[in-house]
This record gives C-alpha cells, structure tokens and sequence, in this order.
C-alpha cells in the first residue's frame, strides 16, 4: 500500500422517484487495499457500487478510477476494472468458456491463453465446455471470479464473492482474493453480509446504512479501540460489582452469564484481577471478550450512528 | 466493432428459439402443399421457379416480423431484465457501440433468415410444383400476371428477398425502441404480435392512412420489380428511413440515459 487512491469517491447521492437511496458518501480506497462495503439490506450498497461502476448515474457526486473520471471518461476508467455485480449472471445456453469468450471479445489484446489460466484458478477446466446452465451456483459464483479477472483488472469489485460455496470452496475463494491482492497488487472493493470475512480478509471496512456512511476505518481500528471487553466468572458477582463502580480505568459493568461483562481500558485486566482477590473475591475464571465487527456492526446500524 | 457483433450472432446462434424459428419457416413451406391437396390454391400459376416470390409475403407479413420480435426480446429486453447486458457495460464498451453492434446482428440475422427462406422455397417449390417452364407470378390482390424468362424471374426474386431487409430492418427498429420499455420479453413479442395485427386491420378500415404505415412497405419488392413504380419506391425509402432513423436515434437516448439497475 503506498497510498495512492485507487477509488475516489465524493459526496453521491442517488433517488428513485422520492425514495433516498445514497445520500451523500464519500470514502477513498487506497492501491493494494481490501476494500469492505458493509451494511444491512437496503443499505445502498448495490446502487452504490452500479454508480461506480457507471451503470447508475448519480444525481451527484463523482466516482475516479485509477485516476479517471466515471461520468467524464468511462472507457479509461473502466479498462482496468473486473466485477461481479449482484449475483453473477451467465449466458445459460453458452459454456463456460463461451461465456469468458464473451468478455475477452471486449478485449481484443487479451491473449486466447488467458481464458485457460483463470478456468484453472478457479478449479473451472474440467467444465468449461459445459454449459453454464447445468452449473451449480457455488461453480457460477467461480466462473464469475474468473470472468471478473479475465482481463488482468487493477482493480475488482466483488459482491458477496462467496455466496453458494461450500466451507472449502469459501475457503479457497478468501485465499485467492488475500494472495491476488499481496502478489498481483489488485485492489478488492468487495460487498458482503459476512462480517466474519471482512474480517478474515479486508484490511479497510466503509459500514453504510440508510443510504449513509456510518463508519470507516481500518478493521484494527474498528475493532480495537481504547477499550476491551472481559467476561469474570464468579460467585461473587454482587460483591465485585461494589468493588469496581468507581474505579476509573472500568467504563462500564454490567451482569452476565455467570458473573460479569466489564469493559475496561486495555491492558488492564489483570490489574482488574489484582483487585477483585486482594477484596476477597473469588474469580474462577476471566475471559477477554473481542468485540467482533459484527457486534459493532449490529450496535451502528441499530444506533443510527453517523460518521464524524 | 466486429467482436462485438460477433458476440451478439454467438448468442444468436446459439439460442434454441433460432431453430425453433427455422423450423417454423420450413413448415409455412409446406402450407402450399396442403392448399394443393385441398384444392384452395385456384388457378394461380406456381411453380418452383416463382414460389419463393409467392412466399415472401407470407415471411414479410407474418413470420418474419414475429421472428424478429423475439430475437430483439432476447437481445435487449431480456438482455437487460436477466443481468447480462450489465456484462457488455462494464467493460470498455460505449453504450452507442453497444446498440450499433446489436443493430448490425440483427440486419445479419435477418439477411441470413431470408436467404434460408429463399432456399426452402426454391427446394420445397421444385419438390412441390416442378420447376416449371416460364417465370409466372400472379398477384394475389389485382390478379395480375407478370411474366419473365426464368433468368430474370431468379435476379427478381433474388432481388425482391433483398429488398425486403430495409421494410424488416426498419420494423425492427420501432421494436427495438419498445423492447427498451419492456420488464418482459414475452410481452414485447405479445405486443408486436397484436401491432401488426392492428396495423393490417388499420390499413383495412382506413386505407389513406397506408402511406404511412410500416407494414404497407413490407411490399417494397412489388413497387420495386414488379409495377417498377419509381415514384413508389422513393416514398417507400423516404418512409422506410424515418421509421429506421427515428426509434434507432429514440433507442440510443433511451440507452445512454437509463440506470442499469439488473
């Protein structure tokens, strides 16, 4: 990553009819990144990434691409895109490799051989003269992958890139993504409702609800904070919730199961431990408890937080 | 250009309801057939070397303007409402080059649909009715003959199936502009089917209004080898170019204006 903005987008909006679909986001996506777009259904994601794309235009704002003007400079802006809109969607009565034919025809410098090295990417070869019409979805989820980076793309937008596969197959597809964008330097904007898979591989998450942006950060930054969170199992949970209202390193106490939920200032638990025995408090166990993205997400859109 | 026309003749191609079309063709064939056995077919004069020519206007009033409905429901309208047309527009491909190179598959498709046609006919005619001596073709309306050598009869029936590409070219291209308002390919073809009935039944009950109706120029080949009527010919190309030019110049706004939203 050296900072350079792949993706720049400024201040779209977007309505059908009275309805408000995007209502002024903004966010840029840096070269090498693994661009998370979350949000809840409805959000505006999907119209938001047509704008980007040029298939929806915005009543306002702007989109570049790697430097190039959406609106103003399609052509150029769009060269070195791939992209799974949606669900991917294939020719039926076509093969496989047809279908991949299809875009490589909208590139006339591709070489003939390419289409081979990405049916062998995604596992695809041995089908590829069948047509996409007996393919299972988590297949036509892999030949979508493959037409999205026929074109050696410096860029890939993905939408729910693992909807249909099986575990192994999520597996295989989070990989490829994570060592496409470390070796080949492609840049990911990928849309989902896995939240785990941001996790597992975006390293920059933008979170949309009601058409706006609610956060955006690094997932590190999102998820971690000033503060941790540790569930204390003990017998003495009345006596140890005296103790610790007022101590200025814990925010917030609150019962759970067995005992405690206690966010505090990171770094401190054991501290924390320290003083629950010295006050005779027995502690059976304490536990950190990472606040998944997905937490965090569900306490955003629920909380109709915006972004400072 | 040629890679994308050649992707939208892949497609084409490769769809079933082509041949089930073709297949539809080599059955009109065979209409006359029975006509003959049931003794309709009167004293007009057919033979294998004018059947083709009888046959045109059957292709040029009915099945043609059917076939072409559903080939354009599938290049555009389910092209749209399936996602695939999303495919073509993100990639370096301008949304005017896109509709020309759709445009161009189609007049190809229907260049090659006629020239099948005109092939069934000169088989299934020789097969049917002998080739017969001289070139005789009745016209079914006036009733009159018009008699040629063989030679000139095949350069006018060669003629008369390439002129008729304008006349189905451009009822392509009003269809082409509703299939960009259609959800449905079923619909458009459901609502060009009853365009061109309505458009027979209102150049019945109100024949000053003919002249400029689309369907009046699907006799083209007429006015142009038969009456040899100049004056015809050139209100039919004036016509013919306003139906073409206008929905072509209307479908291209609608195009590069519409929200992909598939």
């Amino acid at each position: 990553m050296n900072g350079e903005h792949v993706i720049e987008v400024k201040s779209l909006r977007k309505s059908f009819g009275p309805t408000k679909v995007v209502d002024g986001i903004g966010f840029n996506v840096e070269k090498g990144d693994v661009f998370g777009f979350l949000g809840p259904n409805g959000a505006g994601k999907t119209t938001t990434m047509r704008m980007m794309l040029g298939l929806v235009y915005p009543d306002e704002g702007s989109v570049t691409i790697n430097g190039y003007n959406i609106a103003k400079d399609f052509l150029n802006a769009i060269r070195g895109v791939g992209a799974i809109v949606e669900t991917p969607r294939f020719y039926p009565y076509l093969t496989g490799r047809q279908n991949l034919l299809q875009i490589a025809n909208l590139h006339p410098r591709l070489p003939g051989s390419r289409i081979d090295e990405v049916l062998d990417m995604v596992g695809l070869t041995g089908r590829a003269a069948n047509r996409v019409g007996t393919y299972s979805l988590g297949m036509k989820q892999r030949l979508g992958i493959a037409r999205a980076l026929l074109n050696h793309p410096s860029v890939v937008f993905l939408d729910e890139p693992t909807n249909g596969l099986d575990p192994q197959g999520m597996k295989e597809i989070r990989e490829m993504i994570s060592q496409l964008a470390l070796e080949q330097d492609i840049t990911f904007f990928i849309s989902t409702h896995l939240l785990h898979e941001v996790e597992q591989i975006c390293n920059k998450v933008t979170i949309l609800n009601k058409g706006r942006l609610i956060a955006r950060g690094t997932v590190k930054e999102l998820l971690g904070k000033d503060n941790e969170l540790v569930e204390i199992s003990t017998p003495d949970a009345g006596k140890a919730l005296e103790i610790l209202t007022g101590i200025g390193y814990v925010k917030s106490v609150k019962p759970g199961l067995g005992g405690l939920e206690v966010e505090l200032e990171r770094g401190r638990s054991a501290e924390l431990n320290g003083l629950l025995v010295s006050h005779s408090v027995m502690v059976n166990y304490l536990v950190p408890k990472n606040q998944s993205l997905e937490q965090f997400f569900i306490e955003l859109t629920e909380g109709g937080h915006q972004v400072a | 250009m040629l890679n994308l026309i050649k992707n939208e003749l892949i497609k084409l191609t490769a769809n079933k309801k082509l041949y089930v079309g073709m297949f539809i063709i080599l059955g009109v064939n065979l209409l006359p057939l029975l006509e003959m056995v049931t003794g309709s077919l009167g004293d007009i004069p057919i033979a294998g070397q004018t059947f083709p020519l009888y046959m045109l206007s059957t292709y040029l009033n009915v099945v043609m303007p059917i076939f072409i409905s559903v080939l354009i429901a599938d290049m555009i309208t389910d092209d749209y409402v399936n996602g695939t047309l999303t495919l073509s527009l993100i990639h370096p491909v301008s949304r005017g080059r896109l509709l020309a190179a759709k445009v161009l598959a189609l007049a190809t498709m229907i260049t090659l649909l006629l020239l099948y046609s005109l092939l069934l006919g000169y088989v299934f005619g020789s097969v049917i009715f002998g080739w017969g001596e001289q070139f005789i073709y009745q016209d079914v309306v006036s009733e009159t003959n018009y008699t040629f050598s063989a030679a000139t009869g095949f350069v006018i029936t060669l003629g008369s199936y390439a002129v008729s590409i304008a006349p189905l070219l451009a009822f392509g291209m009003v269809v082409l502009l509703l299939a960009f308002h259609f959800n449905s390919g079923g619909a458009l073809v459901g609502t060009c089917i009853g365009l061109v009935i309505a458009l027979s039944f209102l150049g019945e009950i109100a024949q000053g209004l003919r002249p400029v109706l689309i369907n009046h120029y699907f006799a083209l080949f007429k006015y142009a080898f038969l009456d040899k009527n100049t004056a015809q010919v050139m209100v039919a190309v004036l016509v013919l170019g306003a139906y073409s030019i206008v929905p072509l110049m209307l479908s291209l706004r609608t195009l590069k204006k519409k929200d992909i939203v598939y």
